[in-house]
């Protein structure tokens, strides 16, 4: 079946808009996402993915604009830089984020830690553990969270080959039940998990479509990237081009 | 913080006693001496109140601005939870503080009750004011809290803040042809109605619906918190 017609693109975002201090973050948003599956978002720094994801995940209030998911089970987010309570050990954090999901519980608090070899930190203060470790409790919060919609940002920055495994393996466990929106630089490992990929620049979706493995993302975004400009520079009047003088 | 604190209310309490006892054989002459709830039990309940505010000025102070300078506060905004519920719930999570200075107040209260006898309206009627003030501080303390971006500061502005009003109710501050106008706007003035078991309707008005206008303030800032993350 073709991966365009496989979903039933339960996620729908119309005509968001977000301003910040003055500056447009999200301009005229409007995109569908696959339910359940993986979303990656590629864009350079300030395209807007992050704000993007806050909004998705109902942090931030958009000036304009809805949105819609017929799947319940709300959303939890995965930020860049991860923060946790630092006065809480990795156990505590793990049971205010259990405590704080609607759902009822169907993965304990040790399995997680189990699933994600944070046993031995388990009574460690998460303000002392390791960029690794903090990853691997920020993917722990995911899987306990056990929310319908997963954002991640940035998840895969200076993840070690170990780390890096366990991610693959749990996000080829979502992909079967939730939807995962996830922003990221690191095109190529990014590429074996999507089937589905947005580009944006500037706050606005250049390109919203499934994704077949058949081009790598750094040719897609650059293809799309030109293609911008050279719309854009068409668009501009014969004065804007030459300069006006 | 708390074992400070009682260790503080207990010695002042004792120093109190002891006062009182010098006194007794002078007060004993009076035609109306006063009773034991009046010189007693009063000024210990107002001292209890005063040391109960720093505890409030710097739990209520932390609630949000922690929150904030640890980058933690989306926990609680995810899933476009209410912005009034969040506040809500932490006012509730301060009673621990409202229990502590309970306990105390019912401890006392028991001791004094063993050496002499206690005016119990008086007493509900003190506590109520009590209640009613610590709320509304806490209340005042949340709406600074999330005004604030880093916990010290919060905690340093709530305590001056808390000081200043506490003084505002003072004798003699800012009279005006003989009335300190001031002290209407004052909690510490109502809580002196309250102390002397004059249950005001406009005191009741002024913490009840202070509390809830000052939460709800607090609530309409993390919604503009919102609007800016």
């Amino acid at each position: 079946m073709d991966k365009a017609t496989e979903f039933s693109k339960q996620l729908k975002l119309k005509q968001i808009n977000l301003t910040r201090s003055g500056q447009k973050i999200l301009d005229d948003v409007t995109v569908e996402l696959p339910t359940p599956g993986i979303t990656v978002l590629l864009g350079a720094n300030g395209a807007g993915k992050s704000s993007l994801l806050r909004v998705l995940a109902g942090i931030s209030q958009p000036d304009s604009g809805s949105g819609s998911m017929s799947d319940s089970g709300g959303a939890f987010l995965m930020p860049e830089p991860a923060v946790f309570y630092p006065h809480l050990t990795v156990t505590e954090q793990l049971q205010f984020v259990a405590d704080q999901s609607a759902m009822t519980p169907t993965t304990s608090i040790d399995e997680v830690l189990s699933a994600w070899q944070l046993q031995a930190e388990a009574n460690k203060l998460t303000a002392h553990l390791s960029l690794g470790f903090r990853q691997r409790l920020s993917m722990a919060q995911l899987t306990l969270s056990q929310a319908g919609l997963l954002l991640l940002d940035e998840p895969m920055n200076g993840m070690d080959p170990e780390v890096m495994m366990l991610f693959k393996q749990q996000v080829a466990n979502w992909r079967q039940a939730q939807t995962v929106v996830m922003a990221t630089h690191i095109m190529h490992e990014a590429e074996a998990m999507a089937d589905w990929v947005v580009v944006m620049h500037r706050g606005r979706v250049l390109h919203a479509a499934a994704y077949h493995q058949e081009q790598p993302f750094n040719e897609l975004y650059q293809g799309v990237m030109q293609q911008f400009h050279a719309v854009s520079v068409d668009h501009q009047s014969p004065t804007q081009v030459g300069g006006g003088w | 913080m708390l074992a400070v604190l009682s260790f503080l209310m207990a010695w002042m309490g004792w120093q109190m006693i002891d006062r009182y006892n010098s006194l007794q054989s002078a007060l004993v002459q009076l035609p109306n001496p006063p009773t034991i709830t009046q010189n007693l039990w009063v000024p210990m309940m107002l001292m209890v109140v005063k040391l109960s505010l720093l505890l409030v000025a710097y739990t209520s102070g932390l609630a949000i601005a922690k929150e904030r300078s640890q980058q933690t506060l989306w926990y609680l905004l995810i899933n476009r939870s209410s912005d009034h519920a969040l506040i809500w719930n932490k006012f509730k999570a301060q009673s621990g503080v409202l229990a502590f200075v309970l306990l105390h107040v019912l401890v006392m209260t028991a001791l004094l009750q063993v050496g002499g006898a206690v005016d119990w309206l008086q007493v509900a009627c003190g506590v109520l004011g009590m209640v009613l003030l610590l709320c509304w501080f806490t209340a005042l303390g949340l709406l600074l809290s999330s005004h604030c971006q880093q916990a010290g500061t919060a905690v340093l502005l709530n305590a001056v803040v808390f000081v200043m009003l506490w003084i505002l109710g003072g004798p003699g501050v800012g009279d005006e042809y003989g009335i300190n106008w001031l002290v209407l706007m004052s909690p510490a003035h109502h809580l002196q109605w309250f102390m002397a078991a004059e249950v005001g309707l406009s005191s009741v008005l002024y913490f009840g619906l202070g509390s809830w206008v000052l939460l709800w303030l607090a609530g309409h800032q993390v919604t503009r918190l919102r609007r800016q993350l």
